[in-house]
């Protein structure tokens, strides 16, 4: 990968790492700071292994997830700051119809409170599949686990998360 | 609530977006750190090249060319006589040998070397060459072959006893190939030939007899009595035929 290519990449995945790591972090700061580690620390191992990756998507998921476990072991999961003003719903885009937005804004909150409560695996697949359209294979990959236990976790988090949005 | 309507509902988290501020510094950062590599890659960008596949590739073929090319070449010249195209690689081989050797090994070197020149000599003598060429190749030997034994004169004087006899055990095989040869044509050069190995024996019996100049019995219980009679023999027959 060029240097151009990765300029690129970052302008298509940086908001959507951030997203996942917000989802899982639930800190503005936190997920600013573990975005632009991830890009870092994503160059540096394309650099080291002469651009020869396959699924480049994958490693930058992988890297992203591994400094989210590493920070939940720094700080206890409870030390975590939720998003006490919302400030990133507040960044939403569709400012159009505040009654839409409204409705938005308690969905999102609504949605990510169900995903919260899952354990971290049925969080990542939920995320990765649903919301990034990543497939069973690509969860595999950044997992390292075989591609059909991938599948049975796809369905079971789904229905996990249905258990929790009726709650 | 059913399975479309939930992913649809997870869908609206894609509404989730950092501040552009934030993306639009991080991406100044991202690329003033790709630039700053750029910039030391130096020492480090080249051992990194180094140990690429390719460049390993590169690497190990510029070594054949130029370590396994030299050294093929001289082997591929060892069987080649005056006049071949490689007989000039390997006498500048054997001058690189000599020059990097010590007193006695370039003695023993120039030996073996001078052996080297006699087994030529019988190549060419077996050899489908005319008679002119044979006399005029076998010339420019025996002058190698003459230019050889010099060079063990010039060293044997430094020799312990020891050393002195093993020069002198190899210069009696040099006379008996050097007997062998068939001399038509190159009588003058055999006796020049023959002439300076007998200075090479008085060279070595010189080294043999230092400090006991009087008792040459006593130094036959010392030394290999056969290589010192022929010693003696070859002094004293070579002496008549320059007479």
């Amino acid at each position: 990968m060029k240097k151009r290519q990765f300029v690129k990449f970052y302008d298509k995945y940086a908001p959507r790492i951030y997203r996942f790591v917000y989802l899982k972090v639930n800190s503005p700061q936190d997920s600013e700071d573990l975005t632009s580690e991830a890009f870092f620390k994503f160059w540096r191992n394309i650099s080291e292994k002469n651009n020869k990756i396959d699924n480049p998507r994958a490693l930058l998921y992988k890297i992203a997830n591994n400094l989210v476990i590493d920070l939940y072991r720094k700080k206890s999961r409870t030390e975590l700051i939720l998003d006490p003003d919302n400030s990133v719903l507040a960044k939403i885009k569709d400012k159009t119809d505040l009654n839409k937005k409204l409705n938005l804004d308690s969905d999102i909150i609504k949605m990510r409170k169900a995903i919260s409560k899952l354990k971290q695996e049925h969080q990542n697949i939920i995320i990765w599949h649903y919301l990034d359209d990543f497939s069973a294979k690509e969860i595999a990959q950044i997992l390292e686990k075989p591609e059909g236990s991938i599948r049975v976790k796809i369905h079971r988090a789904l229905k996990a998360l249905q258990g929790q949005s009726f709650k | 609530m059913d399975n479309k309507e939930l992913i649809r509902k997870i869908k609206k988290l894609s509404k989730i977006q950092p501040s552009q501020k934030w993306l639009g510094l991080t991406r100044y950062e991202l690329i003033a750190e790709l630039n700053s590599e750029n910039q030391s890659f130096g020492m480090t960008g080249f051992f990194n090249w180094l140990l690429q596949a390719q460049s390993m590739a590169l690497v190990t073929c510029l070594l054949l060319i130029f370590i396994g090319g030299p050294w093929l070449a001289v082997k591929a010249s060892q069987p080649s006589l005056p006049g071949d195209l490689l007989y000039s690689v390997k006498k500048m081989n054997e001058g690189v040998l000599i020059t990097v050797a010590s007193d006695y090994n370039k003695a023993k070197l120039q030996a073996e070397f001078a052996g080297s020149r006699l087994e030529e000599l019988d190549k060419i003598t077996e050899d489908s060459f005319s008679q002119e060429e044979k006399t005029d190749k076998s010339k420019q030997i025996l002058n190698d072959f003459k230019s050889n034994l010099a060079g063990i004169s010039q060293h044997v004087g430094n020799f312990s006893k020891e050393e002195a006899v093993a020069v002198a055990k190899t210069a009696k095989k040099l006379k008996e190939n050097l007997n062998d040869t068939n001399s038509v044509g190159i009588e003058n050069e055999l006796i020049e030939a023959e002439k300076a190995i007998a200075e090479v024996n008085y060279q070595i019996l010189s080294v043999l007899t230092k400090g006991n100049e009087e008792d040459i019995e006593e130094l036959a219980t010392s030394t290999d009595e056969e290589i010192l009679i022929w010693l003696e023999q070859v002094g004293t027959t070579t002496e008549e035929e320059i007479e």
